[in-house]
């Protein structure tokens, strides 16, 4: 849609940076940008590259130490850049909306979403009262919430996380803004989830003429969604416009290297994963295992507990071969984190069976599944709590050897200098603390942990959901590696299926439990059998170009 | 939610039980000989007396009865009101008791309303306020409010207010300007606990991503604190404020003992001196009570405060 | 790069030229802590105070020359000077040398508290924490119980039935902080037992007693520390009130408490024999609050 041509966001020349002691950090240099009314423009950018902060900046919500140093904001005609915070709140909401990023937490627990809403009509529509509440009926079926009177006198947390999304969406709409600062609006959703709530936001943004600026470190996110890309760097703008143009001619190395490693997940070696194993030798298998877990019900009289069965797992059967990598795709509450949990021995299941190279596990108590240990081991999900932060690296490294018995100094640190070179990092990271570490190097940490004992089987829990995509390409490819040198079988959990492609032999679709789909990557990919798994290859970002060229090779 | 009143409503009742039970152990079964005891703060030397006299010394106290025994007694007669008999008057416990209890609740109760107006003020304050040096220094503040000793504030206050400007009385309880001092005093320690744990929690609710929308709103700073800072960094205090009763009961037999007030605080700082078992279980039981019933209330108001709670509270 | 790992054998050293030297833990952490503590000078301050009290407590006689019981009914009653930094009391004792001495029975009866709580309260709240279920109920029931009985009243209690000093002031004393260290290290062996690196480490095969050994307590033991500094003067505080009320130790020996009491009657003539023992007592504690805060925001 064109309006007039006065730029609604008319950054020039921005700097902006954060005092810390005597000095300024820069966090973004020399940033010029414009958005046109009804314009919707992304900006892409890694951790550290600026874009929240230019986001920020955007809004006069720079963190305390935070300064413009350079530079014109120019919001609607007018230069922000220095004002003061009066000036600025005349145009939040009026003028500015934001929809922030992470809807578990950008609500006020202790008010009702209703409240909440009908703050935001009333502090820029000047109406109390019934027609104010009138007003926050209306937001709410705009969002397509359902029952809006009810829901309004609900409480946050009574609401999922898409809903709360929703209810963000409608706060920033409620001023009628000319513009809204979407800061990565679907980063802690799932995939599908993220899909419907893109939709209505890009949706109501169109209908009601407004221009929105996505910030995102997604490229498929930015590709689907926007007019124009703006793709930062270390604080700086490298690459700018059309989705087309970015993805299909990039100019400059930053911006391919970005589309390569994200392309690169979706690259699917199909090739080297299409054939089939040399000797097929099964190393892992389910055999109908179901496991019901009590939630934690009412409270009788005397404290007993009334509790509420629920199948977190029904009926799963599958196999492992070794050598191969087998990828578990599902969203939350599918059941994946308990299916790792029986096949590692955390619990034991209802019914079926766990058959590791021929020994059934779920007959095992904790102290005879010890020898197993050695042999089955976890990468887990979160590398900022994997690791003790009072350990020094080598002392992570090779706890599991002292745990087994292994004690002479000279032999560990042998090991572990070995341990960390298959990981792909210095030496002198041996003495380092946990949290001077990146997460990429977190990870590869746990990794070099888990491989102390030479598993035949590691079992990897979103091993790569936390990291920026460069770094998760890194860490693929250095699983892959290891797969190739130390054939060591995997089984890879992800809600991500861009990341299970470019590791998956086989893959694993789980929903509520069940299991939906079984076979290999190619066959997954290329003829989806059930609607849930094509409803989740759909709703990844970026992808529709992408199958056309997979289905091409697969031919 | 009925369950939910009821279950907490015995805990209560067996966390007091137990209170009893413990300070009855104590005092009856810590000391080699509480006959001995007992009849030195009746004011009658052990040596002077006759076996037979001790004898039946020992009935009169109840002391011949098994350990089961005189504990069920006691605590039937408590159940009906019967404190026992204060060994060095031989007055009734219950109306020694009932003679000073109005004059301490006035004293706490007092003194914890101004403990939370002061508290609050302050933290408000100290969130509000933007000049760097100003906000560095009423941060310090609230440290020294618990570092000092509630008796040498007491101390000092006398010196200050009484003794050299002469404007409240240093001593007694005649008329509220005997009150003010004590009740100040014994307010400060809590007060200062108060606002320490209210300026962190302003802090850390300042820095909450939901206060970002909310600014993203447009709104003013002082309609951020007051709607959304306010309600959800005083939750920690509602718990505070059952627990601090226990530090305003020790501090109220200080406080009365400094400005010579008459209260249960005294009573039981004679009666310590005086090796007084009754008063002294009467008294401790008391104050076990009082706390006892404050948390009832907290645990039963917090469902109000906190809607995550009261989801859990309806749900079991 | 290997192809193969290398299996385990007794020879390992092939001579690695350009290689580190593998340190502890233990060495990284203290030199950062030195480090972290040259910068602060209020910490500095504070834990020099403290050092100054505890050496009036184990050594006196290096702070003082004089004689705490030394009566001089001459100079009683005389204001702070250059001879008696802090004045007199009634019966011509050097003030200064009451309070240093003093400072023996008060922190004694401090440590010997704080040792009751934190060994008696940890360990309540590391089998509560630790086991859960049914044995964590029971221990939180006693708690709570011990909770309702309010220090003070509690201690005194305690000091009707064995008596008054500083030992049974000591004992009430810990009994009345022990439920705070059990509250705090239930809560932190909780929140550390949930965390990856402890699954990750039974998941390599190690037992709990390692895994207790050498996550969970250290990992927990930071709150458990801060908490005893800031009871340590807790412990001052109301042990000292006890002995103002006058169950501390007998005359002449005399705790801080005591020394503050027996100054009530010369307030008007005299205020500084009540006035400055008071203030020592508020220094000593708000120094301990202030190391307890440092040590807190250097673990974040």
């Amino acid at each position: 849609m064109k309006g007039p041509s006065t730029p609604i966001v008319q950054v020039d020349g921005l700097c902006v940076g954060y005092r810390s002691g005597r000095e300024i950090v820069a966090a973004v240099s020399d940033v010029s940008l414009t958005v046109m009314p009804g314009e919707v423009v992304a900006v892409v950018g890694e951790s550290g590259s600026g874009k929240s902060t230019l986001a920020n900046a955007l809004i006069g919500l720079l963190a305390e130490n935070g300064r413009v140093t350079a530079g014109t904001i120019r919001i609607d005609g007018e230069d922000f850049a220095h004002a003061r915070e009066a000036a600025w709140r005349g145009l939040r909401g009026r003028i500015i909306g934001l929809v922030p990023q992470d809807p578990g937490v950008s609500l006020n627990p202790t008010m009702t979403i209703g409240r909440q809403i009908g703050e935001a009509v009333t502090r820029t529509r000047g109406i109390r009262g019934p027609s104010a509440d009138a007003d926050v009926l209306e937001l709410l079926e705009q969002i397509g919430i359902d029952r809006p009177a009810q829901r309004a006198r609900q409480y946050p947390h009574e609401l999922s996380g898409g809903m709360r999304q929703r209810v963000l969406i409608a706060i920033a709409l409620a001023g009628r803004p000319k513009i809204i600062v979407a800061d990565e609006p679907t980063s802690a959703l799932d995939v599908t989830v993220q899909r419907r709530v893109l939709d209505i936001l890009e949706a109501l943004v169109k209908r009601l003429g407004i221009a929105m600026l996505i910030i995102t470190h997604d490229l498929g996110v930015a590709a689907d969604r926007a007019d124009r890309v703006v793709v930062m760097q270390g604080g700086r703008i490298v690459e700018e416009g059309p989705p087309a143009a970015i993805l299909h001619a990039p100019k400059r190395p930053y911006t391919q290297n970005l589309i390569a490693d994200a392309r690169m997940l979706r690259q699917l070696a199909w090739q080297e994963r299409a054939e089939p194993a040399p000797q097929p030798r099964e190393i892992l298998r389910f055999d109908a295992v179901s496991k019901v877990h009590s939630m934690p019900g009412q409270r009788g009289w005397l404290g007993r507990r009334m509790d509420r069965p629920l199948l977190a797992l029904d009926q799963v059967s599958f196999t492992v071969q070794a050598g191969r990598t087998l990828a578990i795709v599902g969203e939350s509450g599918s059941g994946k984190t308990t299916l790792l949990r029986i096949a590692l021995g955390l619990e034991k299941p209802s019914a079926g069976r766990v058959v590791f190279e021929g020994a059934d596990l779920t007959v095992l108590n904790w102290k005879d599944f010890r020898p197993y240990r050695r042999r089955i081991q976890l990468v887990q999900q979160n590398p900022y709590s994997a690791l003790d932060p009072r350990c020094t690296v080598y002392e992570s490294v090779i706890e599991p050897l002292l745990s087994f018995g292994h004690t002479a100094r000279t032999e560990l640190e042998a090991r572990a200098r070995r341990l960390i070179d298959q990981v792909r990092l210095p030496r002198l990271v041996l003495n380092r603390l946990p949290r001077e570490l990146s997460g990429g190097q977190r990870q590869r940490v746990a990794i070099a942990r888990a491989l102390a004992l030479e598993p035949e089987l590691l079992l990897l829990d979103e091993p790569v959901s936390a990291l920026d995509v460069s770094v998760q390409a890194q860490i693929l490819a250095l699983l892959a590696e290891m797969q190739r040198d130390l054939g060591v079988s995997y089984v890879f959990v992800s809600h991500d299926l861009s990341v299970v492609a470019a590791i998956a032999h086989d893959i694993l679709v789980l929903r509520n439990g069940r299991v939906e789909e079984h076979g290999s990557a190619a066959r997954v990919f290329g003829q989806p059998r059930t609607a849930y798994t094509r409803e989740l290859l759909d709703a990844v970002p970026g992808r529709t170009g992408q199958r056309e060229e997979a289905l091409q090779v697969v031919g | 939610m009925a369950r939910y009143i009821i279950g907490r409503i015995v805990q209560a009742l067996t966390v007091l039980w137990g209170a009893y039970t413990i300070t009855y152990a104590i005092l009856y079964l810590l000391p080699g000989d509480p006959l001995s005891i007992m009849l030195t703060a009746s004011g009658v030397e052990m040596d002077t007396l006759s076996a037979d006299q001790i004898a039946k010394a020992r009935h009169y106290y109840g002391l011949d009865q098994g350990t089961m025994e005189q504990y069920f007694h006691l605590l039937g007669r408590l159940l009906t009101g019967d404190f026992g008999t204060s060994l060095s008057s031989g007055r009734p416990v219950a109306a020694m008791l009932a003679e000073r209890l109005p004059q301490t609740l006035m004293l706490a109760g007092t003194a914890v309303a101004l403990s939370i107006v002061f508290g609050f003020a302050f933290a408000w304050l100290g969130a509000w306020l933007r000049w760097k040096p100003l906000r560095a220094v009423l941060r310090r503040l609230p440290a020294i409010g618990i570092s000092i000793p509630v008796y040498w504030t007491g101390l000092l206050f006398i010196q200050i207010f009484a003794f050299s400007l002469g404007w409240f009385p240093s001593a007694g309880n005649t008329g509220w300007q005997s009150l003010v001092l004590p009740a100040v005093t014994l307010a400060i320690p809590s007060a200062a606990i108060y606002a320490q744990i209210l300026l962190r929690g302003f802090d850390d609710v300042w820095a909450e991503p939901f206060i970002a929308t909310a600014r993203a709103k447009g709104l003013r700073r002082g309609q951020i604190q007051l709607r959304h800072v306010l309600r959800n960094a005083s939750l920690p205090i509602l718990t505070l404020v059952g627990l601090q009763v226990g530090h305003t009961v020790s501090g109220a037999v200080l406080v009365e003992t400094v400005f010579t007030r008459v209260g249960v605080g005294r009573l039981v700082q004679e009666a310590v001196l005086r090796q007084d078992i009754p008063v002294v279980l009467a008294v401790v039981t008391i104050s076990a009570a009082a706390f006892v019933a404050v948390n009832l209330v907290v645990d039963l108001l917090y469902p109000l405060l906190d809607p995550r709670i009261a989801g859990l509270a309806t749900a079991g | 790069m290997d192809a193969q790992p290398d299996s385990f054998g007794p020879a390992i050293a092939k001579a690695e030229s350009e290689d580190i030297i593998i340190r502890s833990a233990q060495w990284r952490r203290w030199s950062e802590a030195l480090r972290a503590v040259r910068a602060r000078p209020g910490f500095l301050l504070a834990a020099g105070f403290i050092v100054i009290v505890l050496l009036a407590a184990a050594a006196p006689g290096l702070l003082t020359p004089l004689d705490p019981y030394a009566t001089a009914p001459l100079v009683k009653l005389k204001p702070p000077s250059l001879v008696h930094w802090f004045g007199t009391d009634e019966l011509g004792r050097d003030l200064f040398t009451r309070v240093v001495y003093g400072a023996r029975l008060s922190v004694q009866a401090a440590l010997l508290a704080v040792a009751i709580g934190l060994l008696g309260g940890s360990s309540l709240g590391l089998v509560a924490g630790f086991l859960g279920g049914r044995a964590d109920a029971a221990i939180m029931r006693l708690i709570d119980v011990l909770l309702a009985l309010p220090g003070l009243l509690l201690a005194l209690a305690i000091v009707t039935a064995i008596g008054f000093g500083t030992v049974p002031v000591a004992i009430a004393v810990g009994f009345g902080i022990l439920p705070g260290f059990a509250r705090t290290m239930r809560a932190e062996v909780m929140r550390v037992k949930t965390l990856a690196y402890v699954e990750a480490a039974r998941l390599g095969g190690a037992g709990w007693g390692r895994v207790l050994r050498h996550h969970i307590l250290p990992n927990a033991s930071a709150a458990v520390i801060v908490l005893a500094t800031l009871d340590f003067g807790v412990a001052i505080l109301v042990a000292s009130g006890l002995s103002f009320l006058g169950y501390g130790a007998a005359p002449p020996a005399a705790e801080w408490g005591t020394l503050i009491a027996n100054g009530r009657r010369f307030l008007i003539t005299a205020p500084w024999v009540s006035l400055v023992p008071g203030f020592v007592v508020a220094l000593a504690v708000f120094a301990l609050n202030h190391i307890a805060r440092t040590l807190e925001e250097m673990g974040r």
